[in-house]
């Protein structure tokens, strides 16, 4: 990277897109141990899955813990391939699986973002699997069976919102890596997509968000986006746990253009009343 | 503190019908303590969830006056006001401990353990809900649609969703 990023005018815009990018990705809910009390961003965060324990690694841009030391290409790597700077595949806990479809811009925008973040010295923890989940060399295998990188293509039989809308859920926002139920190799079924998961992270069931009669059929599209807004639902309830993270670190810092797009996307869906 | 003695009785009735119980049908005495406690619990949770459900009903009310302009100012800010007054009933409802871990076979119950291991943080998140709820049903009253959506957002977001993010559990 140049030395006088402060004085670049192109870079601070990046890092004003990327904190936007940051949200709707939702990072920091993952990778920041916030019942630990650790730093943000810094990792350390359990997220309890049938598979084992995963924690979160630090991506703050601390060379030598964080992901100070990547290059570009080591940091687009990641996020479009699934691939570490050592070529090692990562656990499809880092949702690289919905990550690859994000645009070229808005990796970059994001990863200018993460790098004017303050680093933080704080070791990675290493993952505590179940067998067979703890033999790393099989996720090559897993990727070839599962995995497919590539940006997101427009549906131009669609609208700018409907498009945007997908984008958001499936890409960037990654919604079904919660909300879909996954096989015991831990791959989502593509036909149940967004259909709800009764084994979600952390034991918890994770609702359907297709407009099926266990989903989303009695919601409007302004109904979701307030819910992702402030966390209302319709039956005046309040959503909490992870997803209240989501929402309070993510979501509810988006555009009402943007909520109301993945409203859109989300109606659109064939009603699927999950596994 | 009538309250618990009441609770105190009932447990002790309950107690002596698992004893009787327990001499033909339940082999051990400590199956039986279990079941005191199991019902001690259950009663609280019950409790519990029937607040939450009214808080929530009133906060439907809320809801639909402000995104729909359905019914009156004078009734939303009166289920605010409610929801203040039900708010101050949260140190009480809470204070058995019965988490998600130990009502698994008991239905639906989704208190986090953070509850009791950080029992100030919670009643300051009760307190939030009540004082939140009182700013609600006086800016329902003043009428500017500007400031009652602001309020709303943040009432339901530093009320509701806060707590519900650190201390409430997923469905299971």
């Amino acid at each position: 990277m140049v030395e006088d990023l402060s004085e670049d005018a192109a870079v601070s815009d990046a890092v004003q897109r990327g904190a936007y990018v940051f949200r709707a990705a939702g990072c920091h809910s993952c990778h920041t141990d916030t019942k630990g009390g650790g730093a943000p961003l810094a990792g350390g965060r359990a997220l309890k899955t049938p598979f084992g324990t995963f924690y979160s690694p630090n991506i703050t841009p601390h060379p030598v813990y964080g992901i100070g030391a990547w290059s570009d290409e080591d940091f687009e790597a990641a996020l479009r391939h699934g691939v570490s700077p050592d070529g090692d595949p990562y656990y499809p806990s880092f949702p690289y699986t919905s990550y690859t479809g994000m645009s070229d811009e808005d990796i970059a925008d994001l990863q200018a973002y993460l790098f004017a973040q303050e680093p933080v010295e704080t070791q990675n923890k290493p993952h505590d699997l179940d067998f067979p989940y703890s033999l790393r060399f099989t996720l090559g295998l897993w990727k070839t069976m599962f995995f497919e990188a590539g940006a997101y293509q427009e549906d131009d039989q669609k609208d700018a919102a409907w498009n945007r809308g997908a984008y958001l859920t499936r890409h960037l926002g990654h919604c079904g890596e919660c909300h879909s139920p996954r096989g015991f190799l831990g791959a989502v079924d593509d036909s149940l997509e967004l259909a709800g998961n009764p084994e979600g992270p952390d034991g918890g069931k994770v609702p359907n968000l297709t407009p099926a009669e266990n989903g989303l059929a009695g919601w409007s599209e302004s109904d979701i986006a307030g819910a992702l807004k402030i966390g209302i639902t319709p039956e005046g309830d309040f959503l909490g746990d992870s997803m209240g993270e989501v929402i309070e670190h993510g979501t509810s810092h988006l555009s009402d253009d943007d909520l109301t797009a993945i409203a859109i996307y989300l109606k659109s869906l064939p009603a699927n009343s999950g596994p | 503190m009538l309250r618990k003695s009441i609770l105190a009785a009932g447990a002790c009735a309950v107690a002596a019908g698992a004893v009787l119980m327990s001499n033909s049908v339940v082999p051990t005495s400590h199956a039986s303590d279990l079941q005191v406690a199991d019902a001690h619990e259950m009663a609280a949770v019950k409790q519990r969830q029937q607040t939450m459900k009214d808080v929530g009903g009133n906060m439907k009310i809320i809801a639909e006056f402000v995104k729909a302009s359905k019914g009156s100012a004078a009734e939303a800010s009166a289920a605010a006001a409610k929801i203040g007054e039900l708010a101050t009933s949260i140190p009480e409802i809470f204070e058995v401990k019965a988490t998600l871990e130990q009502m698994d076979t008991v239905g639906k119950n989704r208190s986090k353990p953070e509850i009791w291991s950080d029992w100030d943080g919670f009643l300051e998140r009760g307190k939030v809900l009540e004082d939140e709820a009182a700013k609600m049903a006086a800016v329902l009253n003043s009428g500017d649609a500007g400031t009652i959506q602001a309020q709303f957002a943040t009432f339901g977001k530093e009320g509701c969703g806060g707590c519900h993010t650190t201390y409430r559990g997923p469905e299971t």
